[in-house]
């Protein structure tokens, strides 16, 4: 703590008002090591001393007992109480109150506790949601069957076309057989008249 | 049965000029000596402390926080002394001590005749010190120094921020220091 900070300080600590325990410390630390502000609290303290010995006496007024009270602010009655003094606190209060009520209720109703549109909106957007996330399956399916449908035709041609390949090997292959059966039959019967 | 100062507020907010009249009672005391030590009058001081309570009496439906009942009153109070430095009405330098001096001894007090009279001297002193005092610095070091208010109180009081306040307090007690170094 500096000079300047301690004399901020002074009146607080001579006066007594509410100071943190730290700062206190720190003030009286200051004191410790500086004659210049640890004078200057001395003299507030003595001029407080020199204040309280002005005393005023008390007015002789003040020696009526209680309970005679005619006095002269008693003869002017106050205003009543329904000016805009008294009634704007109070719309204030019923305003804010009214406020918070709304709040407290919308609070409710977004979590669902209360009934209300709110939630009756959300329901039918979801429906929405999932019926533009079916539709969009469904389109996605159409795609992909047609694909694969494309797909099984080039197989099925492929295949179809292999599988006659082979028929017509075969029947080659048959023919050829048979035509070679054929022609040794006529020679074996050939043999058998030239016997 | 003693009955407290806002449960008297309260009923007098409700008209009853008796409970406003109990309350008087209790705050006079303090508002007469913040006044008197102001003006450095005691029959001004008595004529502004009646003021005061007449206008706080006449101006309890103006005031929207009753908590704040002792630093409203105050405020009055000081607004008074201030129309009353503004008017600059005569002043007569009674002394703030009683004129005979022989009544002014109390028989029962320990204290010799020649002690009371070295306190007399230094509470004119004293007065006449304040006196001299700027109004602002002078009515800040009353609050504090003898009504116990808390800085911020006198803060709200002047209406003026806390900083302004200390600084006030810390001018006017160099001052004051200053004068009375002379005098004595
Ligand atoms: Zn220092």
């Amino acid at each position: 703590m500096n000079c300047d900070e301690n004399r901020e300080l002074i009146l607080d600590v001579v006066y007594g008002e509410e100071m943190n325990s730290r700062t206190c410390f720190d003030f009286f630390k200051h004191l410790d090591s500086c004659p210049d502000c640890s004078g200057e609290y001395k003299e507030f303290l003595t001029t407080r001393e020199t204040l309280q010995e002005w005393e005023v006496e008390e007015p002789p007024d003040l020696q009526v007992p209680a309970g005679r009270l005619s006095k002269p602010w008693l003869q002017k009655q106050p205003r009543r109480r329904f000016e805009l003094g008294s009634w704007w606190p109070t719309l204030q209060k019923v305003a804010a109150g009214f406020l918070i009520l709304m709040g407290v209720v919308s609070i409710f109703q977004h979590y669902g506790y209360l009934g209300g549109r709110k939630v009756l909106v959300s329901e039918q957007r979801l429906t929405e949601m999932m019926q533009d996330l079916i539709v969009v399956n469904q389109k996605d399916e159409r795609k992909l069957i047609g694909q694969m449908l494309v797909h099984l035709k080039e197989d099925v041609e492929f295949q179809r076309k292999e599988d006659m390949q082979d028929i017509y090997n075969n029947l080659v292959s048959l023919q050829q057989r048979y035509n070679d059966n054929l022609e040794e039959s006529n020679r074996y019967l050939k043999v058998l008249l030239e016997r | 049965m003693n009955r407290s100062d806002d449960h008297l507020l309260a009923l007098a907010l409700q008209g009853d000029g008796a409970c406003f009249g109990e309350l008087a009672e209790r705050w006079q005391r303090r508002i007469f000596s913040f006044v008197c030590r102001h003006v450095g009058n005691v029959e001004e001081a008595q004529d502004l402390t009646q003021d005061t309570f007449a206008k706080a009496y006449q101006n309890l439906d103006r005031l929207t926080d009753p908590a704040r009942f002792s630093s409203w009153l105050y405020k009055i109070a000081l607004n008074e002394c201030r129309m009353r430095f503004r008017r600059g009405r005569n002043i007569t330098h009674i002394s703030l001590e009683k004129e005979d001096e022989s009544e002014g001894i109390d028989i029962a007090d320990a204290t010799t005749p020649e002690r009371h009279l070295a306190d007399k001297e230094k509470s004119l002193l004293l007065k006449e010190a304040f006196q001299a005092l700027p109004e602002e610095q002078r009515s800040v070091i009353l609050m504090k120094e003898y009504q116990n208010l808390k800085f911020h109180e006198i803060s709200e009081i002047m209406n003026v921020p806390l900083s302004t306040v200390k600084s006030r307090m810390y001018l006017g007690l160099k001052t004051l220091r200053r004068l009375m170094e002379k005098k004595l």
